[in-house]
């Protein structure tokens, strides 16, 4: 993320992920304060990630934090507007570019940690908005479900394959079930 | 004191991480779709994978993927909850046939339709559907072999045959798919 240091950028994407949660101390707030002044595209990656989240919160699934949505009103109108990809790996409505210095604002006003009296993220995880690490992690999750399904489903039906092409490859003379066993073991289970 | 200090740390961030999970599960439980697996973890150790996305996170993945895919976009709006626990066994662990069969008794007691059953010796495959007014509420997997079980709970409307569609956006590949000449 900063160019120099390709091994900061893990670090500093926790840090962005907690400042959108509200859950950045102090101290690391006053730390990326400091990389993103000195580091453009962290200062803008920072931007990005909190428009990403503007637009989680537009979709109205739960609230975001009051004093998260005060600052964001603040952030003018056109740099709310972009298009192209975004840094974590989904779209993004982000900054086309060459705004570093508006982006390094905008980075001091998120590090304006909330004060005691204002609403923030941290009290429940239930409360919390979905980040877009979290969006992009319930993707993944979805991928790794499904596939396990696929995976369950096609063996499955080569199993059922393979009985029905046993069972009935004799002529059949007694009742069907008889020659399928598993549904007679599927109504033992119901009735037990 | 320093090694206390960072085990405590360790252990509340391994909690933190799993919050996430037990929250989407609670949100979940209320759902006709919701299916309680038992204690899982009593049989078959600590999971391998273990995934809950609840509905607020399936709507926003559906609003990412509208440009993209419609159709994957309209089916992640329609589901309420996905449910994953994935275990890597030694063998086939002792109760773990017991245990799929008590949670297909139990599922059978409370209206969902037995779909897919198979009875091996070294594998147990379960698939139930939850009907209810000719729709779709949930789907169950329970599949459990020597070496893997796998017990998934998809709730909300899914045909089966959207699960193709859905496999062609994803690209994973989690081996032993049953092409090896089974």
């Amino acid at each position: 993320m900063t160019g120099q240091d390709p091994n900061n950028t893990d670090q500093f994407e926790a840090d962005i992920q907690a400042l959108l949660d509200g859950d950045l101390d102090d101290r690391a707030a006053a730390k990326l304060k400091a990389a993103a002044a000195a580091d453009q595209r962290l200062a803008r990656a920072i931007v990005e990630a909190w428009q990403l989240q503007k637009q989680v919160d537009q979709l109205g699934i739960e609230p975001a934090p009051a004093s998260l949505r005060r600052k964001l009103r603040r952030i003018p109108l056109e740099q709310r507007e972009g298009s192209g990809r975004h840094w974590l790996g989904v779209p993004r409505w982000a900054l086309a570019g060459g705004a570093a210095a508006v982006a390094v604002l905008a980075v001091v006003l998120m590090l304006d940690v909330p004060g005691p009296g204002e609403v923030t993220a941290t009290p429940a995880l239930a409360e919390t908005p979905p980040t877009p690490q979290r969006v992009r992690q319930a993707r993944q999750d979805l991928q790794v479900a499904f596939s396990y399904l696929d995976k369950i489903g096609l063996r499955t039906g080569l199993e059922i394959q393979h009985v029905l092409s046993e069972e009935l490859a004799t002529p059949v003379r007694d009742q069907l079930h008889k020659h399928i066993p598993y549904t007679g073991n599927a109504r033992k289970e119901k009735h037990a | 004191m320093k090694i206390f200090n960072i085990k405590a740390g360790l252990m509340v961030g391994l909690a933190l991480l799993a919050w996430p999970v037990w929250a989407q599960e609670d949100a979940m439980k209320d759902l006709p779709g919701y299916v309680d697996f038992g204690e899982l973890a009593a049989v078959f150790g600590e999971p391998s994978v273990e995934i809950a996305v609840g509905a607020s996170l399936l709507g926003l993945v559906s609003a990412f993927s509208a440009s993209e895919d419609p159709e994957l976009a309209a089916l992640f709006k329609r589901l309420k909850g996905v449910r994953v626990n994935v275990f890597e066994t030694e063998g086939l662990p002792a109760g773990a046939l017991g245990h799929v069969r008590n949670v297909s008794s139990r599922l059978s007691g409370m209206g969902w339709e037995p779909v897919v059953t198979v009875n091996q010796a070294d594998e147990q495959v379960r698939i139930f559907m939850k009907i209810e007014g000719g729709r779709v509420e949930g789907i169950t997997v329970m599949a459990v072999e020597d070496g893997e079980a796998a017990f998934i709970n998809v709730i909300g409307s899914l045909d089966p045959a959207e699960l193709s569609k859905v496999m062609d956006n994803f690209n994973v590949d989690l081996g032993g798919n049953g092409d090896d000449g089974e």
